[in-house]
């Protein structure tokens, strides 16, 4: 927003305000101007808040436009000057604003101290509260830190100490008017804090790593306001003192901490993962000897507003806490959902646009810029987690902060790129290739697939690639597409949770944006691993259709798809040939297979017709004619007539209440409330001749395959029901889990369905959920050991090589080439299980289920290996 | 029923904060705060909405389910229950629900994150609600679904945007009873609009 002075400022009064605010009629004195009654028309405020609001709207907009910026800083230090000491309301509301700005905006730190160091060239005396106030907020912080954090404290959306580390930033930032060697004082406090946190060198300190990086990542900001003829000697100083410190912090090697990578342990990946904390030491040393800068120079732009009448002031050391203080907190275990929560594992680079041939569109994640650039916009996408428009509209105008042609135009096409290397004179100086917008995109799916957990729901990153898309459409729309196909190219290679994220993500997207995709690209995988069900790319094709079809008409994605994946429409978890054979077999062959495939209790061949049509009498008839008891006791006594009479009762009690309610899922779930004692009589027996608990298992099992035949064409209904039966007790969630994978239709191919996917993992979720000390999972040691059975049994059916390898993503024909990719997924799971739920597993029971039961040795050191890195996460 | 015009302070809620750089999303929105402020108990509706784990969901199609709902919202977290707005006299779906959560917190991340993004081709009006009670799931237009729907159709048949329409005593009578859209506060004061000068 445009600064206008005139209206604003121009007619101000001695106290640098607006004639027209002046009004002080209801402000009674108090600071509680919340208080005040609510009038019709414009509310009486008291004018230090009036003219805060003011001030502060183009603080939180600052430097948006450069130009404007220069502006506008005399005359927003005006009414500073004149208001801040004599006006405690306008003092705190212009505090908290500039903590806001510098904690949530961070690309606009540089402007900010900018800021400062003009109101300080007008009045020592308030730049000297501004300072201490800062210096004062990072002790708080400290002290926050030290103690464990509350988790809703204002800091918990990117964490105490991620905070401080901007705090910090905007300290270094006023070298201008701050003593340079209080400021690398307080970096070596910092440095001397993380090496001691660090000093056992057989573990990892999460927290000493944070501090570590988040000290070094702001160090260049030492040197932006600082004057050229004092650099050199601030800069060997920088070299001297805090560069010599920093290699003496231990950085612990995480080569063989692999559970956390996005892509599998295969030299397939897409890229090798780095630990950024290895990386940050090297790049800044880099970065300070090559004297590079991509920040815009301030020194000179802010130039004609910096005086220093009074001399630098000087700021305290800091009161920091030993290790041996921060021992109970060193882990970051109660970090949560925020930046600091990312140190507990070891962080990664991540990479979506891998550099072209000759050129790269994104700064190399090993250069000090591209790592601070991440920083900044990981720190900005987490920070404003309440507002993700303004998230998307912030990451956008990005450019306007660092320095000219630091980025090329907005929307660029590769293709204009490649022209543009390629008829460059070889002399001639390169221009910047790198695009804003695939830096962005790639820090939001940085989060997005953020492992072991995302920091944020993964809806929110979600939807805020969609406000970022509606920004800007089409030249977004291209940049997106491109993370799409790169994600989709290395689906195989992809971790199996991962891939399930993307297919989510994929699934809001299209809904947000007509359900257009090119499906064209993709027909050829489509048609040539159709009968390979667990091959990625087909995963991810059908899964991404199916979640489509849960979010619209059948026809709106009918109308999207190619002729050759219609077939993909059919969503239903059984053949036809499938419930033709079993309920032929249910029923003791009393209707032909012919009549199985389309079965239905209430048709006239089933032997159950006139009772079941006795029970839709008695919920939709007019008049109640009967006893609904009489009714099912009668059902009772008709399924006793068959070899298997419980089973046979509970098939048809399900079917029967899913019909009453196929409506919708809430009209299924009165029926069932309707209907509880009946299901319950039938699953556990009646009270005086209860069943025994492997019984009730096995009906449980039975109630969990009838509803899914029941629901088979929507699938993702049925799972929504059994979530209901669950949580209603009519279900166990160890029933539920193991019918998933392990059932009738769970058995062979459980992982090729994205629902019964989700299903596991959403149960295994709210089972964990809650639970912060470590706690055996029963459910889940049931589900691990089911997978590593399966493993074991399909391993063996595998040579060594096809275990220990990838199958080639376009081979189709080969005899086994399903199984390998069956193989892979169950991997893939397990892999996956154990990182989300580390805290839950039996390590000693599974350690020997893996020893005792998988023969391959691959597979047994690979398994072997994340069991090993359990104790990291 | 009194249908005095008393706005009233809507304490923290109208409270002027510098702790954010920018808006939060998950506030009550102007509409909420409207009604609140002229309701007898509007502070306690409004605080309601803040921990009721509940959200009421505007602008759907009349052909949306509760599964498509629930695939979407489930994302945010477990869902308790969805309720689906119905036509109080067809008792079909007329464009609006009710989703409670099981953890009280997603309904503000429900409001974060999805207010404003697209299901079925409709943008979703997302809001917080005190959480929900019997037959609020009814519409409470005349022809039995929204008000809303109500004044778009006289809107699109009266020129002008219905502003020459001028109410019978009886419509105007209805006007009065205590309600808006969402079946919301039996109790609460409503600014009765009068018929144009």
């Amino acid at each position: 927003m445009s600064f206008n002075r005139k209206r604003r400022f121009n007619q101000s009064d001695d106290y640098g305000y607006d004639q027209n605010y002046r009004n002080n009629q209801g402000y009674n004195g108090n600071d509680g101007y919340h208080s005040y009654p609510y009038k019709r028309g414009r509310r009486e405020l008291p004018t230090g808040i009036i003219l805060a609001k003011t001030l502060c709207r183009d603080i939180f907009t600052m430097g948006d436009n450069l130009v404007k910026f220069t502006e506008d800083l005399e005359f927003m230090c005006k009414p500073i000057l004149q208001n801040f000491e004599s006006d405690q309301l306008f003092r705190d509301s212009l505090l908290d604003c500039l903590y806001a700005v510098t904690t949530e905006q961070p690309h606009k730190v540089l402007h900010l101290a900018g800021f400062i160091q003009a109101v300080n060239s007008g009045s020592h005396k308030i730049g000297s509260l501004l300072v201490e106030f800062f210096h004062q907020k990072l002790q708080d912080l400290i002290q926050k830190g030290t103690n464990e954090p509350a988790s809703e404290s204002p800091e918990s959306n990117i964490g105490v100490w991620d905070t401080i580390k901007l705090v910090l930033r905007l300290l270094s930032s006023l070298s201008f008017i701050i003593d340079h060697d209080d400021l690398i004082k307080i970096h070596k406090q910092f440095l001397n804090l993380a090496i001691e946190l660090q000093s056992n060198k057989d573990q990892r300190s999460p927290l000493g790593e944070a501090i570590y990086y988040n000290t070094l990542i702001s160090v260049p900001y030492l040197l932006v306001y600082c004057a050229e003829e004092t650099k050199a000697e601030l800069k060997s100083k920088i070299f001297a003192e805090l560069i010599s410190l920093a290699e003496r912090f231990n950085v612990k090697s995480s080569a063989a901490f692999t559970i956390t990578h996005p892509y599998l342990e295969t030299t397939q990946a897409a890229y090798e993962s780095k630990n950024i904390a290895e990386l940050i030491l090297p790049a800044l040393k880099a970065d300070l000897e090559n004297d590079v800068s991509y920040f815009i120079d301030f020194y000179e732009v802010v130039l004609p507003f910096l005086t220093l009448k009074e001399g630098k002031h000087h700021i305290p050391q800091l009161s920091m806490p030993t290790a041996e203080e921060l021992s109970k907190v060193s882990l970051l275990q109660n970090a949560k959902g925020n930046v600091d929560s990312m140190w507990k594992t070891a962080r990664f680079t991540f990479q979506v646009y891998l550099p072209q041939e000759k050129f790269s569109t994104t700064p190399s994640p090993e250069s000090y810029f591209g790592l601070l650039l991440r920083d900044i916009q990981v720190d900005v996408i987490e920070a404003i987690e309440f507002n993700r428009t303004e998230v998307a509209l912030q990451l956008v105008n990005m450019q306007s902060f660092f320095k000219e042609n630091t980025f090329t135009f907005e929307g660029r096409s590769i293709e204009s790129l490649e022209t543009y290397i390629n008829e460059k004179a070889e002399d001639e100086e390169a221009l910047s290739t790198w695009k804003l917008e695939d830096t962005l995109f790639e820090s939001i799916l940085s989060l997005m697939y953020n492992l072991p957990d995302p920091s944020k729901p993964l809806i929110y990153y979600f939807t805020t690639i969609v406000d970022f898309f509606n920004n800007s459409m089409k030249e977004n729309a291209k940049v997106g597409g491109r993370a799409i196909r790169f994600f989709y190219s290395h689906a195989h290679v992809l971790d199996f949770e991962l891939r399930m994220r993307y297919v989510d993500w994929l699934s809001v997207q299209f809904s947000n944006f007509g359900f257009g995709w090119k499906w064209i690209e993709w027909e050829s995988d489509g048609i040539s691993q159709m009968n390979n069900i667990h091959h990625p790319r087909l995963f991810v094709i059908k899964s991404i259709i199916a979640k489509c079809l849960c979010l619209t008409e059948t026809s709106v994605i009918e109308g999207t798809l190619p002729p050759t994946f219609q077939a993909f429409l059919d969503i239903s978890l059984f053949t036809k040939e499938q419930l033709a054979v079993f309920y032929k077999e249910l029923l003791d062959g009393k209707i032909s297979e012919e009549e199985g495939s389309s079965f239905s209790f209430s048709k006239e061949s089933s032997p159950f017709a006139d009772l079941v049509k006795r029970w839709f009498d008695y919920y939709f008839a007019e008049e109640n004619q009967e006893d609904i008891d009489v009714i099912i006791g009668d059902i009772k006594q008709r399924s006793s007539e068959f070899s298997q009479p419980s089973k046979v009762l509970i098939y048809v009690l399900m079917q029967t209440i899913s019909m009453l309610g196929d409506r919708s899922f809430s009209h299924v779930n009165k029926v069932i409330d309707a209907s509880e004692r009946f299901l319950l009589s039938a699953i556990r027996g009646d009270s005086e001749s209860p069943y025994t608990a492997e019984v009730v298992q096995t009906n449980e099992r039975y109630l969990i395959d009838a509803l899914l035949k029941s629901w088979n064409s929507q699938p993702k209904t049925a799972f929504i029901v059994l979530n209901y039966l669950e949580s209603r007790g009519i279900i166990s969630s160890s029933s539920k889990l193991l019918e998933c994978v392990n059932g009738q239709y769970g058995a062979e191919k459980w992982t090729s369905n994205c629902f019964s996917v989700e299903s596991v993992y959403s149960t295994l979720d709210q089972l964990t959920a809650g639970e912060p000390e470590k706690k055996e999972c029963v459910e889940l040691n049931e589900v691990l050991r089911v997978v590593i059975d399966d493993i074991s049994a399909i391993s063996e059916k595998l040579s060594d090589s096809e275990v220990a390898e990838l199958p080639d993503i376009y081979e189709y024909e080969l005899e086994n080439v399903d199984k390998q990719w069956r193989y892979q997924s169950l991997i893939g799971f397990l892999r996956s299980a154990l990182r989300k739920y580390s805290k839950f597993v039996n390590v000693e029971q599974f350690k020997e289920i893996v020893e005792a039961k998988i023969q391959k040795k691959s597979t047994a050191d690979l398994i072997k290996s994340w069991i090993g890195q359990l104790d990291q996460l | 029923m009194n249908n005095s015009y008393h706005p009233q302070s809507l304490e923290e809620f109208d409270e002027i904060k510098f702790n954010h750089s920018t808006a939060r999303l998950d506030a009550p929105s102007a509409y909420l705060l409207k009604k609140s402020r002229r309701a007898a108990e509007g502070i306690t509706n409004l605080r309601n909405s803040l921990k009721s784990g509940t959200i009421y969901i505007g602008n759907l199609l009349f052909t949306t389910t509760e599964e498509r709902i629930y695939e979407l919202l489930s994302k945010v977290g477990p869902i308790e229950r969805v309720i689906m707005g119905l036509d109080k006299f067809a008792h079909t779906p007329c464009g609006f629900c009710f989703v409670i959560f099981k953890r009280k917190e997603d309904s503000l991340n429900a409001v974060k994150y999805l207010n404003g993004t697209m299901l079925d081709g409709k943008h979703l009006e997302i809001d917080l609600d005190p959480g929900f009670t019997d037959d609020r799931q009814f519409g409470r237009g005349k022809s039995g679904g929204q008000a809303m729907h109500d004044k778009a159709a006289v809107s699109s048949y009266y020129p002008n945007n219905g502003s020459n329409y001028y109410p019978s005593q009886q419509q105007q009578q209805q006007q009065q009873q205590p309600h808006d859209d969402r079946g919301n506060y039996s109790n609460m004061d409503v600014d009765v609009p009068n018929a144009p000068n």
